[in-house]
């Protein structure tokens, strides 16, 4: 109980988002704001912005041209796709300079990360229902990314206790799940959810962090939820980095079905999941760690 | 197995695919065109992210021994169960088995 308290207190002091963000959830707020207004909060933070300019020209967003302008990613992207942009790059810069577990790297977890979110958009953008699709396609990129965010925020601040998570889980491929409430106490999907709740983070995104595990919200399906769920065993099968579980998972059969994907989306996507992971993952990890 | 080319990397005498279609299912472009410097320029125009090319190896067929095959199967199956087994579109799950099948024998092959 003590350490759960300890935790509590570590995710409280945890730092805040970037002031870029919060500045440009401030703008944003104001129905009157301009492309303009928000360009000039993230050209002000000179490192944000060169970021910005590298992701917006990466494969993650495939323009033909090259975009060079902060000015000209608001106007293309629009206001809700540039402040998830800055978030995406804020949450990277959070955690970078975590130690690593003898059996998981950072690195490889957030290659793991990056390939959820590029495989959640591939699953969103196929689905055969166009109103699920048009109701998830902008959301879901960030909810893979950060489904595993727990993980992460364990190997920052616990990350002696967390070695022994990982190290008894591998060793006795067990779930890392039952090993963290074992060992430490408390899932980090709980602890992934409480830090969502401190950054304010879209509702989503806490819902895919609780559930994308099971696969639905207690029985319920959840378009979302049910989009990560599969991408990770699309994940898992094509081994993109590490998840840090090694125990066999349980694919949720009525989410699976109820997706309605094409019945040859896997094997027709193989190329673009290949293709999209090997041009992004690097991309996305040099921009912060 | 066709490969997904994003715009920058096509290139003219590369073969499409699959069709390309507008929004309104309309067909443009279709399966098995040869790229041009014109398709070029139109994929450009459209604001495509990408396509999907044939291959050299395409012509040739991938074989996968069954014993290889299997392998790999329980290899992949040994990592997840299913919930409401009987429940699956089993079209779908062994087009996913299927996807994890090629990607580790060619991975295997190189």
């Amino acid at each position: 109980m003590k350490l759960i308290n300890n935790i509590i207190s570590k995710i409280d002091d945890f730092p805040t988002l970037p002031t870029v963000y919060t500045k440009l959830e401030e703008v944003t707020s104001d129905p009157r704001a301009t492309a303009s207004d928000v360009a000039n909060v993230i050209s002000q933070d000179q490192a944000s912005a060169t970021k910005v300019l590298k992701l917006v020209n990466s494969p993650v967003f495939g323009f033909k041209r090259t975009i060079g302008t902060i000015s000209q990613s608001v106007v293309m992207l629009g206001f809700d796709e540039i402040k998830k942009i800055v978030l995406t790059i804020s949450i990277i810069d959070a955690f970078k300079d975590i130690g690593n577990c003898k059996y998981l790297k950072p690195v490889d977890l957030w290659k793991y990360s990056i390939a959820m979110g590029l495989v959640s958009k591939i699953i969103a953008e196929n689905l055969n229902n166009y109103k699920f699709k048009v109701e998830t396609t902008e959301k879901v990129f960030l909810c893979g990314i950060l489904h595993g965010i727990g993980k992460l925020l364990f190997m920052k601040m616990l990350p002696e206790l967390y070695d022994k998570v990982i190290t008894y889980s591998y060793e006795n491929k067990v779930s890392t799940r039952e090993t963290e409430i074992k060992i430490i106490g408390m899932h980090n999907s709980t602890a992934g959810r409480l830090l969502s709740e401190k950054w304010n983070l879209p509702p989503e995104i806490k819902e895919v962090i609780k559930y994308y595990n099971v696969g639905d919200i207690e029985g319920e399906f959840d378009l979302n939820v049910g989009i990560v769920h599969v991408a990770s065993f699309v994940v898992d099968i094509l081994e993109f980095g590490k998840s840090g579980e090694f125990k066999e998972r349980f694919l949720n059969a009525k989410t699976f079905n109820k997706l309605d994907l094409p019945n040859d989306f896997f094997t027709k996507n193989l190329p673009r999941f290949v293709s999209e992971y090997k041009e992004s993952a690097n991309l996305i990890l040099n921009l912060g760690l | 197995m066709p490969d997904y080319k994003l715009l920058k990397d096509l290139k003219e005498g590369m073969v499409l695919a699959e069709p390309i279609m507008n929004n309104y299912g309309q067909l443009m472009i279709p399966t098995h065109t040869k790229i041009h410097s014109k398709h070029l320029k139109l994929l450009k125009v459209w604001n495509l992210q990408g396509v999907m090319i044939l291959n050299e190896d395409d012509n040739k067929e991938f074989f996968i021994s069954p014993v290889l095959r299997n392998k790999i199967r329980d290899y992949i199956l040994s990592r997840f169960s299913i919930s409401n087994k009987n429940e699956i579109n089993s079209n779908l799950l062994n087009d996913l088995l299927e996807m994890g099948i090629i990607f580790h024998a060619k991975k295997i092959k190189k």
